[in-house]
């Protein structure tokens, strides 16, 4: 019926069914949406909040390295935010010791997560669920104290280290200049892995996640997948890590480890694991929208309950978290789109209208 | 589709002398079965009598303390699960095992896994003929719907399907595998009846559309009989009887350790009349079934808890 219609057109594959194949129109949306927020945000939104939407980005990137672990192959990780701080102090120390420009030191962040990535994944073969996230947790704690604590040389010890914002022909030293190098770097991470998530490798990754029995009696070979996941999401963890300490230029060991892998790991939660939008919903709410609120003094005080009944609802009512919430709104529109989209504008206005009230009467920031 | 092939087929399957025990319990007892090309084999025998173990140590789930798996004349005891996979061997599980939170053209694409091979990076880079192979992987899938019709499901996630749906897309993920040898274990347990009546013709079809091999475990013995070119009969890990349905139903031994019971506790499903043929012998099955108790192995015991119902 609609099969042997659909093959007998040009285009003779099902969209549900087109995997990768039909993913040129996503590309050029998403293509055009980043070269808006790449004028519009430094033009707009002023130094600070400029900084802020690099925070984001980076942010997203750190929750998307923990998506690939829990929402890929669903293997859950508590050491998320140490890892950040391998690739941070990485690209800090082979820059002020050994002089190495900025791309290479992204590379040597990178490059540092693999053994750890290795160290982890390979016990996680065999463990589960909270046994999982306790020995993430214990062995998160272990590269604190080694690495961070007990090696001054690579992590500035207590004082600290600090590194400048890299020049590439032009100085991105600027809040502005530079968030456009974290763009950069996010839309090419969140371009591959968007791709190959809706491959054969991201499917049986799924696959994985979801029955393991049924993966191997089809061929995957789910160790190969899991440690794929485990080096991906270290890598990618690693990248923001370098990010990151080039946006803020200085930071202490205590930025890193379990504090930061709790926050996103309830980032990640709340923004759904199981989706890449989850780490920029995710983002968006723990990081933009605190910011937001921190800048409205009688608000500050609500930014914890918001972000614990946030906890609440995924728990309780939206597995899926943001994610899946917006994807059934968006479902939900489709249907009816006529007065629907209406809605949903109408809504999308009154939070852009709350947004810039909020920049614009906050204490902080503005332009 | 019944009646064995006058000229044997060559020989895709076999297992020789195949030996397993959990903790004391020999659940398989030097177990040796074959299967020619394009034959269909039925396994028949009573709960607990060691076929789904059988299964597992044939794809690879479990290990046999002795005794070899072939397939194909290569020896593949040593391989893991996805490796045998890799060679073209299928499985289904006693309990539809699917992936719930993938949609069902994704479970379908998961299940053509053997058939691609470009890595992370040229998918990441939508490589040039890492499209093709998706493109060519989305229309293996599309082509199954020819034998069983999903499309209208494409979207659905497998958990929310029905149990029924959710075992025929199974079976049609067993398509987009196309496996040289499959192996199915129970395939009808848990559907209605009208889904097991279309069981038969479905299974006569894949074999037919794919050449594949199957082993075939059911308790169904109308359904069983109809579509096995030969047949096995197990209990207490051992093969105790071989041959045609024929031959094999009216095995005195199988007689005694299964089908009377079975036969007395499901009355016969319409179609195949080895079904009526089955339900005849049910009068001498009381007394089949005494011997089997009172035959003091020590064994007995277990066989006549694990056979089921009390006729
Ligand atoms: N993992 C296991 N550990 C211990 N005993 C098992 C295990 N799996 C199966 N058995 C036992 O092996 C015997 C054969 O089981 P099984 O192969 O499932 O039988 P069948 O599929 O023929 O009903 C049963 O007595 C069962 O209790
Ligand atoms: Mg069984």
């Amino acid at each position: 019926m609609s099969v042997a219609t659909a093959r007998a057109s040009a285009f003779p594959i099902p969209r549900s069914v087109g995997g990768a194949v039909g993913a040129r129109r996503q590309m050029a949306v998403s293509g055009a949406a980043l070269a808006v927020a790449a004028v519009a945000i430094p033009a707009l939104a002023g130094s600070y909040w400029t900084f802020v939407a690099s925070y984001f980005l980076i942010y997203a990137l750190i929750g998307l390295s923990l998506i690939l672990l829990m929402g890929f192959v669903g293997q859950i990780s508590l050491m998320a935010g140490t890892v950040v701080g391998i690739g941070a102090f990485t690209s800090a120390a082979v820059e002020n010791h050994f002089g190495w420009p900025f791309w290479a030191s992204v590379l040597a962040a990178t490059a540092a997560t693999l053994p750890f990535s290795l160290a982890v994944g390979f016990p996680a073969l065999r463990l589960r669920g909270l046994y999982l996230a306790i020995a993430t947790l214990a062995f998160g704690r272990l590269i604190e104290e080694l690495l961070f604590r007990g090696w001054p040389w690579f992590s500035g010890g207590f004082a600290g280290v600090a590194v400048r914002r890299p020049s590439l022909g032009i100085s991105f030293a600027s809040d502005a200049r530079y968030f456009w190098l974290v763009l950069a770097f996010f839309a090419a991470v969140v371009a591959f892995v968007y791709n190959f998530s809706r491959s054969r490798i991201g499917r049986a990754m799924r696959a994985t996640r979801d029955n393991e029995l049924a993966a191997q009696s089809m061929g995957v070979n789910i160790v190969k997948y899991k440690m794929m996941a485990f080096f991906l999401s270290g890598a990618v963890a690693g990248v923001a890590g370098a990010l990151q300490i080039h946006l803020v230029k200085s930071a202490t060991l205590d930025g890193y480890g379990f504090y930061l892998s709790f926050i996103v790991f309830i980032m990640v939660v709340i923004g759904g694991a199981r989706s890449i939008w989850g780490a920029v919903l995710g983002g968006w709410f723990m990081i933009v929208q605190t910011e937001l609120l921190r800048g409205v003094e009688w608000l500050t005080r609500y930014t914890d309950i918001g972000i614990g009944v946030g906890v609440l609802w995924v728990v309780l009512s939206n597995p899926e978290g943001l994610a899946g919430f917006f994807r059934d709104r968006w479902a939900w529109v489709r249907e009816k789109p006529r007065w629907r989209a209406a809605v949903a504008a109408l809504f999308a206005a009154a939070n852009v209208a709350t947004f810039w009230l909020l920049i614009h009467y906050g204490q902080r920031g503005g332009a | 589709m019944t009646g064995a092939p006058e000229v044997p087929s060559p020989t895709l399957f076999e297992c020789l002398d195949v030996c397993l025990s959990f903790g004391g319990l020999q659940v398989l007892d030097g177990v040796s079965m074959r299967a020619g090309e394009g034959e269909i084999v039925g396994i028949i025998g009573p709960n607990g009598a060691g076929k789904t173990t059988l299964l597992n140590v044939v794809s690879g789930f479990l290990r046999a303390d002795t005794g070899r798996v072939l397939l194909g004349g290569k020896d593949i005891s040593g391989l893991l699960p996805y490796e045998r996979a890799a060679l073209g061997l299928g499985r289904t599980f006693q309990q539809a095992l699917l992936y719930p939170s993938l949609t069902v053209a994704e479970n379908l694409l998961v299940s053509a896994h053997r058939h691609t091979r470009k890595g992370l990076l040229s998918t990441a880079l939508r490589r040039r003929a890492a499209v093709a192979e998706e493109r060519a992987a989305a229309e293996r899938v599309v082509q199954t719907m020819d034998v069983i019709d999903l499309a209208p499901y494409w979207g659905a996630k497998a958990g929310a399907l029905s149990y029924g749906t959710l075992r025929m897309l199974e079976l049609a993920c067993l398509l987009a595998q196309t496996p040289r040898f499959l192996l199915l274990d129970e395939p009808a347990s848990g559907i209605a009846q009208k889904e097991t009546e279309a069981l038969g013709p479905l299974l006569a079809r894949v074999r037919e559309e794919t050449g594949t091999t199957i082993l075939l475990i059911e308790h169904d013995i109308p359904l069983i009989a109809g579509l096995s070119d030969r047949m096995y009969a197990m209990d207490l890990g051992r093969v105790i009887a071989a041959g045609t349905p024929g031959q094999v139903l009216e095995h005195p031994a199988v007689v005694a350790s299964y089908l009377g019971s079975k036969a007395a506790a499901r009355p016969g499903r319409p179609g195949a009349a080895r079904a009526r043929a089955g339900r005849a012998r049910t009068g001498g099955a009381g007394t089949g079934r005494a011997r089997t108790g009172g035959a003091g192995t020590g064994r007995a015991g277990r066989a006549r808890a694990a056979g089921g119902h009390p006729s």
